[in-house]
């Protein structure tokens, strides 16, 4: 018998079949997780964004965290907020502003450690839950959402399975054939070329979605239903504090400070935890950006007097640690600074042509067999260019009227499905709706200049704002193609018409 | 060396502020000369398979060149960072070739051909989605507990420290739920995985009772 690892007719088109049906069961909730986790990759841009003109300062004295750790306990203690630790953000190239949080207070704070005002980032917080959780309780998204990116890599793998020729269709881009041939062939080079990505951002995706769903199966199978003891076994224990704890003076950040730069002077500081601030049993975490590590970070535990009590080894040793802190720069793309950040949204982009493609594979099969669905092919129509119309009018309505920006979104997400599925046709609601999405996304910079004027325009504002820009330019630009292609089109038949009359 | 802030982007005059820091000029020639590797491997691929015949002179060449541009990229900012950022660009630089050798069509679209084929009798429509619905409930149930039980079984008998279980756990489980869901959704007969996976679940189950604290 003879052994060939060339894959059977039957068995691409099973693979085949088998990748629609996958496609077909997740097409719109993966294609709002791939827009939103596209525009998410310059999540610390939007953040600040939101709040453009806020003090941007990298260098901040030590005594600036004692005055503001006293501030913000004072201001807890006033708003009878309840707390068992102040965290900072130590200003770095990623966030370059110096914030408190005790409990559920958040405030920016000055160079010299006064409190300033409130921190607010809730558009760029609405489109990172839709990302990770579809906005649904955290609970239940989550794991969806992980589980979509199972599907991914499922999808990702049939996908490949099915592509028998895939070295000599490598670089095989028919874009002048016929419909069917288009949507095939840019969803096969998009999916065969980027598949590195498109796998990384799966595997990584469920990895991090279904963690917590592991975690609560093993535990409840191997320990009696302690999460904490599973959670133990990859971060250090934090410490608990007694009952009515005295008091005792603030931790030395002066010293704290020197240590780490003697400790690590490479390793970017990016957040200082003061557990149990002011009390008998505090202690002092400060977390880091590792150089050439794609660890999310390394954590030091000081005590008040400043001696180190342990380096918790995250970015050395324990492989396992390493790898799974790994993933989490590897899928947002915050590893090398701006380039790969462009990168990442290049291929996001590239990710929900991916998913376009192959719906509009499925419907133009359909209408070629004689069983158009025209009421689907007109939802679908709707949802691809109303999603991002959704995402970019909820960030116009939460920046000028302080709507909140999930009902916005879903709102017209909805209302935009439904009127779809019994009005218009295809290439109108593709027309309306690109216009709509150039016109929200020109308007995003319109009022965000109108509420920080020059501020919009530097930093982290201006990536930001180009972004919106860049999104216009490139939907503006698609729409000039077809509108050319059409008036050609118009032309033509027009001048067949009257050959034809003669 | 280390970390890449010549790549972060900030523009800003004040001298408190996030600033562009320079590398050493050797970084950039070897980074630059990584760069042109993987542009000259893509292009010796794109010049190996778009000729009939087998040329695996073109071939080796390609993927030497893309090899050599990710040692060039971990020489100079680490493995980890040097193979994500090599394997990067090869992305990139494939597809803008394809977008730039791509014949973009510029006439009036196409008419579609419409192949022959009668709409399916109600009946016939009726047992699809019923096949549907089952092959949707075989994939969103029977990967999910393989998975998650393929995961249990590497942390309850793998013999290796807590923390690579727990890891090793995580991702044997969502690679077991990827090939199981893969399989239900392209097996014809539905059936062949649902048994094969429902023993698997069964038999797990039955092995991972005993060690239930």
């Amino acid at each position: 018998m003879k052994f060939s690892l060339k894959p059977t007719p039957a068995f691409v088109r099973d693979m085949t079949d088998g990748h629609s049906v996958l496609g077909l069961a997740v097409s719109t909730l993966l294609y709002i997780v791939c827009v939103s986790g596209t525009l998410a990759v310059f999540y610390n841009e939007f953040e600040r964004w939101e709040q453009a003109s806020e003090l941007e300062n990298l260098e901040v004295s030590p005594s600036a965290y004692q005055l503001a750790t006293e501030q913000a306990v004072a201001l807890a203690k006033e708003e009878k907020e309840e707390f068992d630790s102040i965290k900072f953000t130590i200003p770095n190239t990623d966030m370059p502003r110096l914030t408190v949080e005790v409990g559920d207070i958040e405030r920016y704070v000055a160079a010299d450690g006064s409190l300033l005002g409130k921190v607010e980032h809730e558009w760029t917080h609405f489109l990172a839950y839709l990302h990770f959780a579809l906005n649904l309780p955290l609970g239940l998204g989550v794991p969806l959402v992980g589980l979509i990116g199972v599907l991914m890599a499922a999808l990702i793998l049939s996908g490949l399975l099915a592509h028998p020729k895939i070295i000599k269709d490598a670089f095989s881009f028919r874009l002048t054939g016929s419909k069917r041939l288009q949507q095939v062939d840019l969803h096969n080079r998009l999916g065969v070329w980027a598949s590195p990505f498109h796998l990384a951002i799966a595997i990584t995706g469920a990895f991090i979605g279904l963690s917590q769903v592991a975690a609560f199966a093993i535990a409840g199978l191997f320990f009696d239903g302690d999460t904490e003891r599973v959670e133990h076994i990859l971060y250090r224990e934090h410490p608990i504090m007694e009952e009515n704890a005295p008091e005792m003076p603030l931790p030395d950040f002066a010293e704290i400070l020197a240590q780490m730069e003697r400790i690590a002077p490479n390793e970017e500081r990016t957040k200082l935890e003061v557990a149990f601030p002011g009390r008998e049993g505090q202690v002092v975490e400060i977390w880091t950006r590792v150089p050439e590590k794609l660890v999310w970070g390394e954590r030091y535990h000081f005590n008040p007097d400043g001696s180190l009590i342990e380096k918790e080894g995250w970015s050395e040793g324990d492989a396992a640690k390493q790898v799974y802190l790994s993933t989490f720069r590897l899928h947002f793309g915050h590893f090398s600074g701006f380039p790969v950040k462009i990168a990442y949204f290049l291929l996001g982009i590239g990710m929900c042509v991916l998913v376009v493609s192959g719906i509009n594979i499925w419907l133009v099969r359909k209408r070629q067999r004689g069983q158009p669905a025209k009421r689907l092919e007109r939802v679908w129509m709707a949802q691809v260019w109303g999603i991002p119309f959704a995402i970019a009018l909820s960030a116009v309505t939460y920046l000028a009227f302080a709507v909140p920006a999930a009902q916005v979104f879903w709102g017209t997400t909805v209302v935009l499905s439904v009127v779809a599925a019994f009005a218009g046709t295809v290439a109108g609601w593709s027309m309306l709706l690109r216009g709509a999405t150039i016109a929200a996304c020109v308007l995003a910079v319109i009022v965000h200049t109108s509420i920080f004027g020059a501020d919009s325009f530097v930093h982290a504002s201006l990536v930001a704002n180009a972004v919106w820009l860049l999104i216009a330019a490139g939907i503006a630009a698609s729409c000039l193609y077809t509108w050319v292609r059409r008036r050609d089109g118009a032309f033509a038949s027009s001048v067949g018409s009257a050959v034809g009359s003669r | 060396m280390g970390k890449l802030p010549f790549l972060r982007f900030t523009i800003r005059w004040e001298p408190k502020s996030p600033s562009v820091i320079f590398m050493p000029s050797s970084f950039y020639i070897v980074a630059g000369l990584a760069s042109i590797f993987t542009f000259a491997g893509i292009a010796s691929l794109y010049s190996a398979w778009l000729r009939s015949g087998p040329q695996p002179l073109r071939s080796w060449l390609g993927w030497g060149l893309l090899l050599l541009s990710a040692f060039g990229w971990s020489a100079v900012v680490g493995v980890e960072y040097g193979v994500s950022i090599a394997t990067l660009l090869v992305m990139i630089g494939a597809l803008s070739l394809l977008a730039i050798k791509g014949d973009w069509p510029s006439g009036p679209p196409r008419q579609e051909k419409k192949r022959t084929g009668s709409p399916a009798p109600s009946e016939a429509l009726l047992q699809l989605w019923l096949r549907g619905t089952l092959r949707f409930l075989a994939i969103a149930l029977l990967p999910t507990a393989s998975g998650l039980l393929a995961g249990l079984l590497y942390f309850g008998f793998a013999s290796s420290g807590e923390s690579a279980r727990l890891v090793g756990g995580a991702f044997v489980s969502v690679i077991v739920w990827t090939l199981a869901m893969v399989w239900c959704s392209a097996d014809r007969k539905l059936l062949r995985p649902s048994a094969g996976l429902l023993i698997f679940s069964l038999a797990s189950g039955l092995v991972l009772m005993p060690t239930a604290a």
